[in-house]
């Protein structure tokens, strides 16, 4: 016997059932940071004027956020142990394997193991005058019988490495105040995991791609994520791969320091124009969030519909001689139609529409040139790529579509030539003038649909290379009419739009 | 401390009902890791799997003691909710009774 079992109790282990309830605890390890999500969620609402104003309700928003860091410190916790308890699981079948393989060799030589893995009954060696062939025999039971012993001692070796994987296992729960199933305070949890803040944020990463600041930002418990957006809101508003409610709420205070700062001129009223927008939305009681927010830039992306939580969501890219001060109002009309759109495609499917204007879309004749795209394309890649990180920290990616119009095309086909994959399940190509490839496969969007008219000259220019006009460009055509012009594909009285919101929810043939 | 106090009932009372869930929610995920952990000493039979018995234990009191904790502020919100309704009806009642309303000024008392 050892400290971490006999070998024939290793032999019985039921590895199956082992692994079983191993992947039980990982998935409620895995589900906890969604349910920290959710409640993050409820906490902000909870939080905000509208709901409860008042010391009381401030309060009751600081207990949740204490409840939140709580989770996320015992979150960590499990997900320490749940590293140890696979590694538990690797070495538990490593002993098994092993037992149950040395017990097989005795047995073939017709010998025992004892519980420590010792040869029992070992035949003698056979003396001078034994027969060879008897000799023989004997002399080939116990060397199997040696060999068994050696596999019996890798078996208990790897029941002691079994052993002390659960007993690391213990550890990280054992470091926050959790000794056993019955012992835990909440009051113990939150003396060790969720101290008086400081008021001193931690520091912001630098040079991470949106994966590493998505992970990051979910590391952080609830109070440092306020507080880092109150400290660094420009930093944390531009940060690809946070949530969008924290990009919602970091630029909102810029969009607020804007309105207070900026004096008369195009980014005033560009901030102007955002704000009014976003109010419209908050006065009808509708979601819209601040995804972007740079003045100076004349960069801005908002959302209609909850992107966190959205289960499809459409990114509308316009093309050329759009700014957000004088149609931002056009583009949120559009991204709402295909909000509508969608919703009529599935009914109470949860969707969030972008009027993206992250890039500074050429005035007429710039659209000649691809300079704009040069710097639109990587930043849409990013975009879609923060986005997709930002929702792989709470659960299964929403399904997301680019609507591409115009010029757009060209950002899109950019987007899809930087380096990594287009995060997007796929892409609209609406009055394309080209994309920058030849067809749709190079795009790297598993769906590519494609709309022009007769009416739109601008949809069979190809002056940017392929598009849907080309007949083997191989997009899946949307329905358009003849007298369709170039700027009524998102319009609610041509077919295109049902069909744009039937590729947003997924249930369009191809999707 | 804001001047202003004002509670969205209904609002809140729907958040109530989330948070709720999401105690319960963790109850059962508490439930799980409990199951799962004599599962494992089934398994795993000897000091190995009494070792992992105590670690999802381990898991267990901790998800217990958030479920627990999510119950709590959920029902001391609960309780803020109806110390407010309670609050504005006997208000209400007060004005009432102070003195006689004008006619057609009359107010339907739940």
């Amino acid at each position: 016997m050892t400290g971490s079992g006999a070998l024939h109790q290793l032999a019985g282990w039921e590895l199956p059932e082992l692994r079983a309830g191993i992947g039980r605890l990982g998935g409620v390890a895995e589900r906890i940071a969604p349910w920290r999500a959710r409640l993050d969620e409820l906490g902000r609402q909870l939080g905000t004027a509208e709901c409860w104003s008042g010391p009381a309700g401030s309060v009751a928003a600081a207990a949740l956020v204490e409840l939140s860091t709580v989770a996320s410190g015992v979150s960590g916790a499990l997900a320490e142990s749940m590293a140890e308890l696979e590694s538990l699981a690797a070495s538990a079948a490593d002993a098994q394997e092993l037992a149950a393989g040395a017990l097989a060799t005795a047995g073939a030589a017709g010998i025992a193991l004892d519980d420590a893995g010792q040869p029992v009954g070992m035949p003698p060696l056979p003396g001078p005058g034994a027969a060879a062939v008897e000799a023989a025999e004997v002399l080939a039971d116990r060397n199997q019988a040696l060999v068994a012993a050696a596999r019996a001692q890798e078996a208990l070796a790897a029941a002691t490495r079994a052993r002390a994987a659960a007993v690391a296992a213990h550890a990280p729960l054992t470091a926050i105040g959790v000794l056993g199933s019955a012992s835990v305070d909440f009051a113990d949890l939150a003396v060790r995991l969720a101290p008086p803040a400081t008021g001193t944020p931690p520091p912001l990463p630098r040079g991470l791609g949106p994966q590493g600041a998505a992970g990051w930002w979910a590391e952080l418990t609830a109070a440092e994520q306020l507080a880092e957006i109150a400290a660094h809101p420009r930093e944390v508003g531009a940060l690809d791969g946070l949530p969008a409610w924290a990009h919602d709420r970091a630029n909102r205070l810029l969009l607020d320091d804007a309105l207070r700062d900026l004096p008369e001129g195009e980014q005033r009223r560009m901030a102007e124009e955002v704000a009014r927008r976003l109010a419209a939305e908050d006065d009808a009681g509708r979601t819209a969030q601040l995804l972007q927010f740079d003045p100076a830039g004349d960069l801005v992306a908002v959302s209609l519909g909850d992107v966190d939580t959205a289960a499809a969501v459409g990114v509308l890219v316009p093309g050329v001689g759009n700014t957000p001060a004088d149609d931002l109002g056009n583009l949120l009309g559009s991204a709402r139609d295909v909000g509508s759109a969608a919703g009529a495609a599935t009914p109470g499917l949860a969707v969030a529409t972008v009027a993206w204007l992250g890039y500074r879309t050429p005035a007429g004749v710039g659209a000649l040139s691809e300079n704009a795209t040069r710097q639109g394309g990587p930043a849409l890649d990013r975009a879609l790529d923060g986005l997709a990180a930002a929702r792989s920290q709470q659960g299964p990616a929403p399904r997301t579509t680019v609507l591409a119009h115009s010029y757009g095309s060209v950002v899109a086909g950019q987007a899809a030539l930087a380096p990594g994959e287009l995060a997007a399940d796929a892409l609209v190509l609406l009055g394309s003038p080209g994309t920058g490839v030849n067809g749709a496969d190079q795009l790297e969007a598993d769906e590519v649909f494609g709309g022009w008219s007769p009416a739109d000259w601008i949809s069979y220019t190809d002056y940017y290379g392929g598009s849907p006009f080309d007949s083997g460009f191989g997009d899946l055509p949307l329905p358009t009419e003849f007298d369709q012009t170039h700027s009524e594909y998102y319009d609610p009285d041509r077919p295109t739009l049902a069909a744009i919101g039937e590729v947003v929810a997924g249930t369009r043939d191809g999707g | 401390m804001s001047d202003l106090i004002s509670v969205q009932l209904d609002v809140l009372g729907g958040l109530l009902a989330d948070l709720r869930a999401l105690g319960g929610e963790l109850a059962e995920e508490g439930q799980l890791a409990s199951a799962s952990a004599w599962s494992l000493q089934r398994a795993v039979a000897g000091p190995v799997g009494e070792e992992a018995q105590r670690v999802g234990s381990q898991w267990a009191g901790a998800l217990a003691a958030l479920s627990a904790r999510t119950g709590t502020v959920a029902a001391t919100l609960d309780a803020a909710l109806a110390a407010y309704q309670a609050a504005d009806l006997e208000l209400a009642r007060q004005l009432q009774a102070s003195g006689p309303l004008r006619h057609g000024m009359l107010v339907a008392m739940p």
